[in-house]
C-alpha cells in the first residue's frame, strides 16, 4: 500500500496482527491514548444526550409561540429561565432544537458512514482479492468519483431526488465510498501477497475462508478508523447541505439548518448562530479525538517514543 | 412642452369609449382600456406619494457623494434591453435608456418620456409625437426612424427577443414625420400605453454597425446615466450623462453590484459600500436601523402570496378536495400574529385579492384563528388522526418567508395537517410543476398581477378553470368573473366581484396569506424612497 | 492518482518514468470518459431543457420542432456520442441563459477561481506547515493537542459563518477590508483566508503525520546520536521526505477545493466559476454545467498528473 495513502489518512499499518491480541498489551496502549479517551468520553456523552432527547429537552422542538420569538439566552437581559439558550424566530426553544438536531445530524452521519463503508469495503475487497478486470473497473470508478467535485454531484443528485433525510444519506453514501474502496483494496492486495495467505491456501482453505478469517479482521480495523473520522466529516458536510437548503428540510431541526437560518443574525443576535456552530465543532472534535485514539489503539506502529 | 399624464389617459379613454359605442371594438378590449386607465388611478390613492427626495438647498448639499450603489441579486445576462426578462435588468436599463412613456409616480399614470403625446386614430392605429433634440450617448439623434427600428427589431422572429410576446399585438410602424410615427396594431390594443413604460430605445446605426454581440456588452442609450464599464459577474458602472435632456442626476456615478448573498449585501450596506439593498429580511431591519449608517424602509406592493390547495384533484386524490379540510386549514392559520410579528406589515387578503385591486370588497371576512374548530372539521371530514401532505415551498419574495412557513407549518401540524416542506430552489422549476399539474396537494404561490390593479388581473389568470395555474374548478365563480370582465359598468363589476369573493371565501381553494410589503435597506447618505412600481430609480436619489 | 500502488511491472520491478507517465495518462483519459458519462447522465435527468429554452406557453408544435432541432428526440446513446464528439472539440453550445458560448463563460471565470484557490492554498500552507511541523516534532505535548483542536476547528467552522464574521468585524466595524467584491488585492484577503482555514486541517494532519513518520526513521536517530542539533535534524532530513506525501495530497485536495470555492464565492461575491456552476445547475443550464464539469475535470486531472510525475521523479524508492 502506498506510503502516501497511509500518511494521508490513517498512519502506516504494520504486518497484520493475529485476530486476538493479548489484553494486557491492549490496556497499555489504551493508557497512552488520553486524547482518545477524552474524545470517546465526550462522544458517549453527546450520543447519550441526543439519545435521551425526549427526556432531556425542556420543550418540544417543533412547537413555539410566536409571541416568545427571539428571546435571548437566560443569562442575558430579557431572557427567561424557561428557555435556557433563548428562542428562535417562531418561538421554539433553541436548546431543545439543538438536542434533537444533534440526534438527526448524528443519525444521518452514522447511517451514511455505514452505507459508504459497507459499499466501499465490499468493492475494495472484491477488487483487491480478485484483481484483473474487476479491479480495473472498480479502480477507474474510484478515480472518477474522486475527481468529480463532490458538491456538484450532491447538488445534482438532490436536484433529481429532492431534499430529504433519506436522500442526504444517499448522497453522502454515494460520494463517500471511494476512499474506503481505495484503502481496502490496497490493503487487500498487500495482505493477499503475504505469507500467511499463501500458507492458508496451501493448507486448502477456500477463498471465502481466507477472506473471512484472515483478511476481514485487518480490513475492518482500517475501515473503523476511516469511518470514525468520516462521521465527523459527514456531520460537517450535512451541515453544509442543510445550509444550502438541500439537506434536512424545515421544520426538522438540524445543526446545519439552524446555522444557515441564524446566519443573518450575526449582526445583532450573535449567540444564535454560535450555538449550533459550537455544537458542530465540539462534536466533530470529540469524534476526531476518538478516531485518532482508535487508530493509535489498533495500529501498534504509530506509537512513538 | 409639458403634457399631463392624466390628460393623456383620459383623452384616450374617451376615444376607446367612442369606438366601443360604434361597435368597432369588443367589450373585452374596451374593458382592458378602462383597466389600463383607471386601475392605476386607484392605486394612486393607496400608494403614498413617492417624494423625489427632500429638496436639499444647494448650500447644504452633502460633501461630494461620488457614487451611488445598488445591490443586485445576480449579474445580468446581457445589457441589450430587448434580450432579457429580468426585473433587475429593467432597473439597470432604466438608468441608461429611456422608454417611450414612463410612469408618473404621483399619479401612477403613464406619462411622456421619449414620446411626448399619443392618441388613438382608429381602434387599430395610434399616432405618436416624439421629443425633439434628444441625442444618444454616442451623439446619434433620436428620431421617428429610431422608434420604427426598435419595434421592428423586437418583433423580428429572427431576433428571438424574449420580449416579443409583450409587443406582438403591434403590426408595423410607419414614419409620418421627423418626429412622428403611426403605429398599426393587429387588433385593438388598449394596454398599448402601459407597455410604453417598459420598452427601451436603441440607436439604429450603432446596432447595425456593431452587431448584437457588441451591443449586448456596450449599451448606448439616451438615459440619465451612460454606460462606463461592465466587470462581468461583478459590477456594472455608469457615469452621469451631463447632456441629458431631462433633469440631471445628482450623483455623478452609479454602480450596480452583483451580490448574491443577502447577509453579505446587508454587511456591505452597513459598511457603507452599498447604498440600496432590495429584499432585506424582516429580522435584520432592527440591526440596520440601529447601525446609524442605514435605515430600513417598507414599501407596499401589489404582490399577493397564498398557499394553493389541490381542490380539483389535479395531482390526484387528496384530502383537500373536501371543502371542510380546506376550511380547517384556514382556521389553523394565525395570520394576524404572523403579520404583526413576522412581517413588516401586510394587507390581509381574505379572498386572495389585495386591497389595491379594483373590485376588492372589504366586507369579506377572514377565517378566524380557531384550532378547535379546525380539528372538528377535519374529524367530520374523516381525518380525525390528521394526514400528511407534501408542501412545495420556494422563495417568492415575501420577507422572511422561511420563518413564516415554519410558523404556518407548526400551526397546521397543531391541528393534524402534517405538511412536509420541500424546498424548490429555482422558481422556474416550481412553475413548471404547477402548470403541468404535478404541484399538489399544497404549494406556495405569489402573483403580482403584472401590475394590473384590477381583480381580473388575478382572478382570471389564477383561478379560472381554463388556466393551467388553477387547481380549482368552480362553475359559478367562473361565470361571475367572465361576466365581470365583459362589462364596463363599474358598479355591476363590483357586485360580480363581491359575489365571486364570497365564493372564494366560502370554498377556500387556498390557504389565504396576505399582500406583503417589501423591505429596502437604504444608506443614510442618500435621500431616496422605494418606488411603488418596484423599479429603483437611482437618478432620483439625492445626497444627504 | 498516486493512491494506487506504484506501477510495478512483473514481480515488483520499478517501472521507468516515461512508462509510468503513459500509464497515468491513459488512466486519466479513462477517468475523463467516466466523468463525461456522469455529466451527460446528470444533465439529462435534471429538468427539461425545453422548459428553460422556450416560454412556458409555447405550443406543442413549437416544442416538437425545437426538440428535433436540438436532437433531443434521438436515442440516448446517439445523444451521448454527439455530446462526446462535441466535448472533444470544445463545443458545448451556448448557455441557455446568457446566449454566449458556454465554454467562453467558463474560461472567463476560471482564472478568478484559480486565483482564489491558489491564494487559499497559500494561506492553508502557511498555517498548516508550522503547525504540522510543531505538532509532529513534539508529539503528545500541548502544542500537538492544540494543533489538533485547531485542525478540527478549521474543518468544523463553516466558511459561511466565518466569512460573515470576518466581513462584519473587519469590514463593517473596523473598515480595514471590503466585505465582498472583486478587483484589488484587498478583495482577495478575506475570501482567501476563509478558504485557507477550510483547507488547512487536512494539510496540517498530513504534515504532522509525515513529520512523525520521518522523524522515526533510523537515519534521524543516527543524526541525533551524532549530536546534530534538533533544528537541523528537522530541516535536513524530516522535511525533505515529508514533501512527497504533502505534494500528493495537495494535488488531491484540488478537487476538494470546489466545495469550498462555491461557498466562498457566494459569500464574498467573488465572480468565479464555482458560483456560475451552482447557478447553472439550479437553472437547468446544461451547456454551462457540462462545460464547467469537464473543464474542471481536465484541470484537476492535469494537476494530479503533474503531481504524480513530480512525485515519481522525487521519490527515491521508485527509481530503478
Amino acid at each position: 500500500m502506498g506510503r502516501i495513502e497511509a500518511a494521508a489518512a490513517i498512519g502506516p499499518f504494520a504486518a497484520p496482527r493475529r485476530p486476538r491480541a493479548s489484553l494486557r498489551r491492549a490496556w497499555h496502549r489504551v493508557r497512552r491514548v488520553r486524547g482518545g479517551l477524552a474524545g470517546s468520553a465526550a462522544v458517549v456523552i453527546i450520543v447519550g444526550l441526543t439519545l435521551f432527547a425526549p427526556w432531556l429537552a425542556p420543550h418540544d422542538p417543533y412547537v413555539g409561540r410566536v409571541v416568545d420569538r427571539l428571546l435571548p439566552p437566560a443569562w442575558m437581559d430579557g431572557g427567561s429561565a424557561a428557555f435556557p439558550l433563548g428562542t428562535d424566530q417562531i418561538g421554539r426553544d433553541v436548546l431543545s432544537r439543538l438536542i434533537y438536531g444533534g440526534r438527526i445530524s448524528l443519525v444521518i452521519s452514522v447511517l451514511a458512514v455505514g452505507v459508504a463503508g459497507a459499499v466501499g469495503l465490499s468493492l475494495g475487497l472484491f477488487a483487491g482479492f480478485y484483481r484483473g478486470w474487476a479491479d480495473w473497473m472498480i479502480s477507474a470508478a474510484v478515480d472518477v468519483m474522486l475527481t468529480f467535485p463532490f458538491i456538484l454531484l450532491a447538488l445534482a443528485t438532490i436536484a433529481v431526488l429532492g431534499p430529504s433525510i433519506r436522500n442526504v444519506v444517499i448522497v453522502l453514501g454515494i460520494t463517500g465510498w471511494p476512499i474506503y474502496t481505495r484503502v481496502v483494496r490496497a490493503e487487500t492486495v498487500r495482505l493477499r501477497s503475504l505469507e500467511f495467505t499463501m500458507a492458508a491456501r496451501a493448507l486448502g482453505a477456500t477463498s471465502a475462508r481466507i477472506v473471512l478469517r484472515h483478511l476481514l479482521p485487518n480490513l475492518v480495523n482500517a475501515v473503523i478508523v476511516i469511518a470514525s473520522l468520516d462521521v465527523a466529516r459527514f456531520i460537517i458536510v450535512e451541515a453544509f447541505l442543510s445550509y444550502l437548503g438541500l439537506g434536512v428540510q424545515p421544520p426538522i431541526p438540524s445543526w446545519g439548518g439552524m446555522l444557515g437560518d441564524f446566519r443573518a443574525f450575526m449582526f445583532d443576535r450573535w449567540w444564535l448562530p454560535t450555538f449550533p456552530g459550537t455544537a458542530i465543532f465540539v462534536t466533530a472534535l470529540a469524534v476526531n479525538l476518538m478516531g485518532d485514539g482508535l487508530r493509535d489503539l489498533l495500529d501498534p506502529q504509530s506509537r512513538r517514543p | 412642452m409639458s403634457v399631463n399624464a392624466d390628460e393623456l389617459a383620459l383623452e384616450n379613454l374617451d376615444r376607446w369609449f367612442y369606438f366601443f359605442k360604434k361597435g368597432l371594438i369588443t367589450r373585452r378590449e374596451f374593458f382592458q382600456a378602462v383597466l389600463a386607465a383607471g386601475g392605476a388611478a386607484g392605486a394612486g390613492v393607496f400608494f403614498p406619494e413617492a417624494p423625489l427626495g427632500a429638496r436639499v438647498p444647494e448650500a447644504r448639499a452633502a460633501a461630494s457623494k461620488d457614487t451611488i450603489t445598488l445591490a443586485l441579486n445576480s449579474d445580468l445576462p446581457t445589457l441589450d434591453p430587448h434580450m432579457h426578462i429580468l426585473r433587475e435588468g429593467i432597473i439597470v436599463m432604466y438608468h441608461m435608456f429611456n422608454n417611450l412613456g414612463t410612469r408618473d409616480l404621483k399619479t401612477m399614470q403613464i406619462g411622456p418620456d421619449l414620446a411626448t403625446s399619443w392618441k388613438i386614430v382608429t381602434p387599430t392605429t395610434w399616432d405618436m409625437v416624439l421629443r425633439q433634440d434628444v441625442k444618444f450617448h454616442n451623439g446619434d439623434p433620436f428620431t421617428a426612424q429610431t422608434v420604427k427600428f426598435n419595434y421592428d427589431r423586437v418583433l423580428d422572429p429572427a431576433q428571438k427577443s424574449p420580449q416579443r410576446g409583450n409587443h406582438e399585438a403591434i403590426d408595423h410602424v410607419e414614419v409620418t414625420g421627423p418626429s412622428q410615427v403611426r403605429i398599426y396594431t393587429k387588433r385593438p390594443y388598449p394596454i398599448f400605453v402601459e407597455r410604453l413604460q417598459n420598452f427601451q430605445m436603441l440607436p439604429e446605426k450603432y446596432v447595425k454597425e456593431k452587431g448584437d454581440a457588441y451591443v449586448a456588452e456596450h449599451p448606448v442609450g439616451t438615459g440619465p446615466y451612460r454606460f462606463a464599464d461592465w466587470r462581468r459577474g461583478s459590477e456594472i458602472n455608469a457615469v452621469r450623462n451631463d447632456d441629458y435632456w431631462g433633469p440631471k442626476a445628482s450623483i455623478p456615478h452609479a454602480k450596480f453590484r452583483a451580490i448574491p448573498d443577502v447577509a453579505t449585501s446587508v454587511a456591505e450596506l452597513l459598511a457603507g459600500n452599498v447604498d440600496i439593498v432590495r429584499y432585506v429580511p424582516t429580522d435584520q431591519m432592527a440591526a440596520i436601523n440601529k447601525s446609524g449608517r442605514a435605515r430600513a424602509v417598507v414599501q407596499r406592493i401589489l404582490r399577493v402570496q397564498y398557499i394553493a390547495l389541490d381542490a380539483a384533484g389535479r395531482s390526484g386524490p387528496n384530502p383537500f378536495t373536501d371543502k371542510r379540510v380546506r376550511q380547517a386549514a384556514n382556521h389553523a392559520m394565525d395570520s394576524d400574529t404572523y403579520i404583526k410579528r413576522l412581517q413588516p406589515g401586510g394587507d390581509k387578503t381574505p379572498a386572495v385579492l389585495n386591497p389595491l385591486h379594483f373590485g376588492y370588497d372589504p366586507s369579506v371576512p377572514s377565517y378566524p384563528h380557531n384550532p378547535d374548530l379546525a380539528r372538528r372539521l377535519l374529524a367530520e371530514a374523516g381525518y380525525k388522526a390528521g394526514f400528511d401532505a407534501r408542501w412545495l415551498t420556494s422563495n417568492l419574495g415575501m420577507p422572511s418567508y422561511q420563518t413564516v412557513n415554519d410558523a404556518i407549518g407548526q400551526d397546521l401540524a397543531g391541528v393534524g395537517i402534517r405538511a412536509k416542506q420541500q424546498y424548490i430552489q429555482a422558481t422556474q422549476t416550481l412553475v413548471e410543476l404547477i402548470t403541468s399539474g404535478k404541484a399538489g396537494p399544497m404549494f406556495d404561490f405569489s402573483w403580482g398581477s403584472y401590475s394590473v390593479f384590477d381583480a381580473d388581473g388575478l382572478y382570471w389568470d389564477c383561478f379560472h378553470p381554463s388556466s393551467n395555474l388553477s387547481y380549482w374548478k368552480h362553475e359559478r365563480f367562473a361565470q361571475l368573473i367572465k361576466a365581470a370582465r365583459g362589462t364596463l359598468d363599474a358598479d355591476l363589476r363590483k357586485r360580480f366581484y363581491a359575489s365571486a369573493q364570497r365564493i372564494v371565501h366560502e370554498e377556500a381553494p387556498v390557504i389565504f396569506e396576505w399582500g406583503f410589503h417589501s423591505v429596502f435597506g437604504v444608506s443614510n447618505t442618500i435621500d431616496w424612497t422605494p418606488e411603488a412600481d418596484e423599479i429603483a430609480r437611482l437618478y432620483n436619489a439625492k445626497p444627504r | 492518482m498516486a493512491k494506487l500502488p506504484r506501477a510495478r511491472g512483473g514481480r515488483g520491478r520499478a517501472v521507468s518514468l516515461p512508462a509510468r507517465a503513459a500509464c497515468n495518462l491513459s488512466r486519466a483519459l479513462v477517468v475523463l470518459f467516466g466523468i463525461s458519462l456522469i455529466t451527460f447522465v446528470i444533465s439529462h435527468v435534471i429538468g427539461d431543457p425545453l422548459a428553460v429554452l422556450l416560454p412556458l406557453d409555447a405550443p406543442q408544435a413549437t416544442r416538437a420542432v425545437y426538440r428535433h432541432e436540438m436532437g433531443f428526440d434521438q436515442p440516448v446513446g446517439i445523444q451521448y456520442l454527439r455530446f462526446a464528439a462535441d466535448v472533444v472539440r470544445g463545443r458545448f453550445g451556448d448557455s441557455f441563459l446568457v446566449k454566449k458560448p458556454a465554454l467562453a463563460l467558463i474560461t472567463e471565470r476560471i482564472p478568478r477561481t484559480l486565483l482564489l484557490a491558489a491564494a487559499g492554498m497559500g494561506v492553508a500552507l502557511a498555517v498548516a506547515f508550522p503547525l504540522g511541523i510543531l505538532a509532529g516534532a513534539r508529539r503528545r505535548s500541548f502544542a500537538d493537542s492544540a494543533s489538533i483542536v485547531l485542525a478540527v476547528a478549521g474543518a468544523a467552522i463553516p466558511i459561511y459563518w466565518l466569512g460573515l464574521m470576518l466581513q462584519i468585524l473587519l469590514g463593517v466595524h473596523l473598515h480595514w477590508l471590503p466585505p465582498s467584491g472583486y478587483g484589488s488585492w484587498r478583495h482577495l484577503v478575506l475570501p482567501a483566508f476563509s478558504l485557507g482555514v477550510f483547507l488547512a486541517p487536512v494539510t496540517m494532519r498530513l504534515v504532522r503525520s509525515g513529520m512523525i513518520e520521518a522523524l522515526a526513521q533510523d537515519y534521524v536517530r543516527t543524526a541525533r546520536a551524532k549530536g546534530m542539533p534538533e533544528g537541523a535534524v528537522l530541516l535536513r532530513h524530516a522535511l525533505r521526505n515529508m514533501l512527497i506525501p504533502v505534494l500528493t495530497v495537495l494535488g488531491l485536495q484540488f478537487g476538494q477545493l470546489m466545495g469550498g470555492a462555491i461557498i466562498t464565492e457566494t459569500v464574498f461575491s467573488w465572480p468565479g466559476v464555482a458560483s456560475l456552476v451552482v447557478q447553472a445547475i439550479q437553472n437547468s443550464d446544461f451547456p454551462v454545467t457540462q462545460a464547467a464539469v469537464m473543464t474542471l475535470a481536465v484541470i484537476i486531472l492535469s494537476v494530479n498528473l503533474t503531481v504524480d510525475t513530480l512525485v515519481g521523479a522525487l521519490d527515491p524508492r521508485t527509481r530503478a
